[in-house]
């Protein structure tokens, strides 16, 4: 339908706002450089949001393709960048929340209850956010249902009701969990 | 479930509307936990405080299935996998029963229940990872019930079985075929030798040992007690009389098959499953065949790729083949009935009376025959799980394997359909707001209809990997992360 262009660097993760009309894209991080074909670990890369429909976009903040989301009632981008993980105002790009985590994955619940991350430095559990102050309202650590496995998690996803967390792991098992 | 209900009660835990199902569902079968009920598994943390709960643990612990059989009377499936664990199974209702470690701890690729129902054989090589040849191999005779060996023969030296054994009808001769001497299976010359060796199922007493040049033992089967038939390498078939020593080799075919293939109920033909080139098309193709000492009674092709492997039907007119593409096809004197529903990639086997075919590898899958329906599919990712989002009551999961399974979040149960019949990996996933496109991103962005599992669009013409892919909320549009800076909005409709 469109190309929406602009970011600098490699465009790592995109999500649409739940009303479908925007979308936020991600770039930066690692990537190849295609002249020298030495990878570039960080590259520096921003924040997008775009009118789906307009094709017309804006750079939010700087980022370094970490994934990204927008809250239930599509006013916040949620992104992890440089270190951190943060939230921007999706129309004036103010940055309402800073969390000093760099998790790996997140998961934004649409119900709007809750975040759930998982990874950064020294980080080995699944910790539920709470979404409006940041504090952790629940860890577990990686249950280990293989031997050799390494129990990191891969990826995160909230049912639609934002009442069951899954992750998938690099143990080939999948998990579900109940969220009070 | 007393318990989960006081714990309900107390409001300790969880969501209400999960346990409630499932406390239901438990109350309805009182005996039967829930699939992969974590407690089912050895050694799992069940218990996680705070308002997160474990709930289902999905596919854990497999990888792959290397042997299966069903129990004659059609009760229990047991199944071995690359674990080296055996594992039990509710054969009607596809749900776990209870697991064990056999012995040697390392992958078991022979396994058949005995007669009586009770006790199976398995059989494992031990493999040597600097060299080149294996060190033996042993099989033992189970308990089904505690899992405890009853007797066991070994062989040492460069013996390795392949895939191969079975129960003589009485349940008291264990045949197992395999390479023999001068093994090596990368370069299959034609000094090789294959080897079948028998023992004494309940006391463990070394039988006899029949060498016949081949590469290795492709089909074993009794037609009597002291009747044995040997496929050596695919063309060939043998006749082994336990009781005089007499040897008979008949050759069928000229073809060299590379897959378990399978000996007519009656002893007189073989079933192989051969690769073929077609030479206007890119990838292999497999030939089924059926071969008996007139010649050949039939032939078709089917499966893309290699290494398929076919097995007859009791009635000894039908048979079934299975491919590494997942596909399955019944066979009736050569005129094949492709099944809807994809196998594990491995090899097929029927059960005794006919009624179940089972196609085990990445996972299993198991067929009613006489409705071509699929009973059930267990076991999950041959890989790390790289992707999950839920789709309304159904869970999908992208694996590096080639793999989006979808799993039932209710009972935590493998669906039968998955998205996908061709092996795709799925790094990341994102479904609609109402459950019905998913699309999954990997090398390519492939766009599915849930409800089907069918695949409605590829879009794999980008010059650049893309990284990830969103679909909107309606399910009308897709956003790619990629070609390099760039995001592309696709139309699912039409592009």
């Amino acid at each position: 339908v469109r190309t929406f262009d602009g970011h600098k660097s490699y465009v790592r993760a995109v999500a649409f706002s739940p009303d479908g009309k925007r979308l936020a894209s991600a770039a930066g991080g690692q990537r190849r450089d295609e002249r020298t074909n030495l990878y570039i670990l960080n590259d520096p890369g921003e924040l997008r949001v775009w009118d789906v429909a307009a094709g017309t976009g804006g750079e939010l903040a700087e980022a370094t393709g970490g994934p990204v989301g927008f809250t239930p009632d599509g006013r916040t981008v949620v992104s992890a960048a440089f270190g951190g993980l943060g939230r921007w105002d999706a129309s004036t790009g103010a940055r309402s929340r800073w969390d000093a985590i760099s998790p790996s994955v997140i998961a934004i619940d649409p119900a709007g209850r809750h975040l759930a991350v998982f990874g950064g430095r020294g980080r080995s559990a699944v910790q539920l956010l709470d979404a409006a102050d940041g504090r952790v309202v629940a860890e577990t650590p990686v249950p280990s249902v293989v031997a050799s496995g390494d129990g990191r998690i891969e990826c995160l996803a909230f049912s639609p009701d934002g009442k069951l967390l899954a992750a998938g792991t690099s143990d080939r098992t999948a998990f579900v969990w109940a969220v009070r | 479930v007393s318990a989960k209900v006081r714990l309900l009660t107390a409001g300790a835990l969880v969501l209400v509307a999960v346990v409630a199902v499932l406390s239901a569902r438990r109350s309805a079968q009182p005996d039967a936990p829930a699939p992969d009920d974590p407690s089912d598994l050895p050694s799992h943390p069940l218990a996680v405080d705070g308002p997160l709960r474990l709930v289902h643990v999905l596919g854990a612990g497999h990888m792959e299935f290397t042997a299966f059989d069903l129990s004659p009377d059609g009760k229990t499936l047991i199944t071995c996998d690359t674990t080296g664990d055996a594992r039990v199974w509710d054969a009607e209702a596809g749900r776990p029963l209870r697991g064990f470690k056999l012995p040697s701890g390392i992958p078991h690729r022979g396994l058949v229940f005995r007669p009586d129902g009770n006790t199976f054989v398995a059989v494992a090589g031990k493999f040597r990872r600097d060299k080149d040849d294996s060190d033996g191999w042993t099989a033992a005779v189970y308990d089904l019930a505690t899992g405890a060996a009853r007797s066991s023969y070994s062989r040492t030296g460069p013996h390795k079985p392949v895939n191969v054994v079975a129960v003589s009808p009485d349940g008291k001769t264990v045949a197992v075929g395999g390479y023999g001497r001068h093994l090596d299976d990368r370069n299959a010359h034609p000094g090789s030798v294959a080897e079948v060796a028998t023992w004494d199922a309940d006391t463990g007493a070394a039988g006899k040992v029949f060498e016949r040049p081949g590469v290795f033992v492709m089909g074993l089967r009794f037609t009597g007690p002291d009747a044995i038939v040997v496929m050596p390498t695919g063309g060939d078939m043998t006749r082994l009389d336990l009781r005089t020593d007499r040897v008979e080799t008949s050759r069928l075919s000229n073809a060299y098959a590379v897959r378990p293939a399978d000996i007519s109920p009656d002893g007189r033909a073989i079933v192989s499953a051969i690769d073929v080139s077609i030479d206007t098309h890119p990838t292999k193709a497999v030939e089924i065949s059926v071969h008996d000492a007139s010649g050949r009674r039939w032939v078709g092709v089917g499966h893309a790729g290699a290494n398929a492997g076919a097995v007859f039907h009791p009635d000894g007119r039908l048979a079934a083949s299975s491919g590494q593409d997942g596909s399955v096809i019944l066979w009736r004197d050569g005129v094949g009935e492709a099944l809807p529903e994809p196998g594990g990639g491995g090899r097929p086997q029927l059960s005794a009376d006919g009624n179940t075919l089972m196609v085990g590898g990445g996972h299993l899958a198991v067929w009613d025959v006489p409705t071509r329906r699929l009973r059930y599919a267990v076991g999950g990712h041959g890989s790390q799980v790289f992707a999950v989002a839920f789709a309304g009551g159904t869970l999908l999961t992208g694996g590096n394997d080639g793999k989006v399974l979808a799993w039932d979040v209710v009972t935590g149960r493998r669906l039968g359909r998955w998205l996908g019949g061709e092996p795709h990996n799925a790094h990341r996933l994102s479904v609609s707001a109402d459950g019905r496109v998913a699309v999954s991103t990997a090398g390519g962005v492939r766009i599915w209809d849930v409800a089907s599992g069918k695949l409605t669009r590829t879009l794999d013409g980008m010059a650049a990997r893309p990284y990830d892919a969103a679909v909107s909320p309606d399910g009308s549009l897709v956003a790619v992360a990629g070609p390099r800076t760039s995001v592309t909005l696709f139309e699912v409709a039409s592009g």
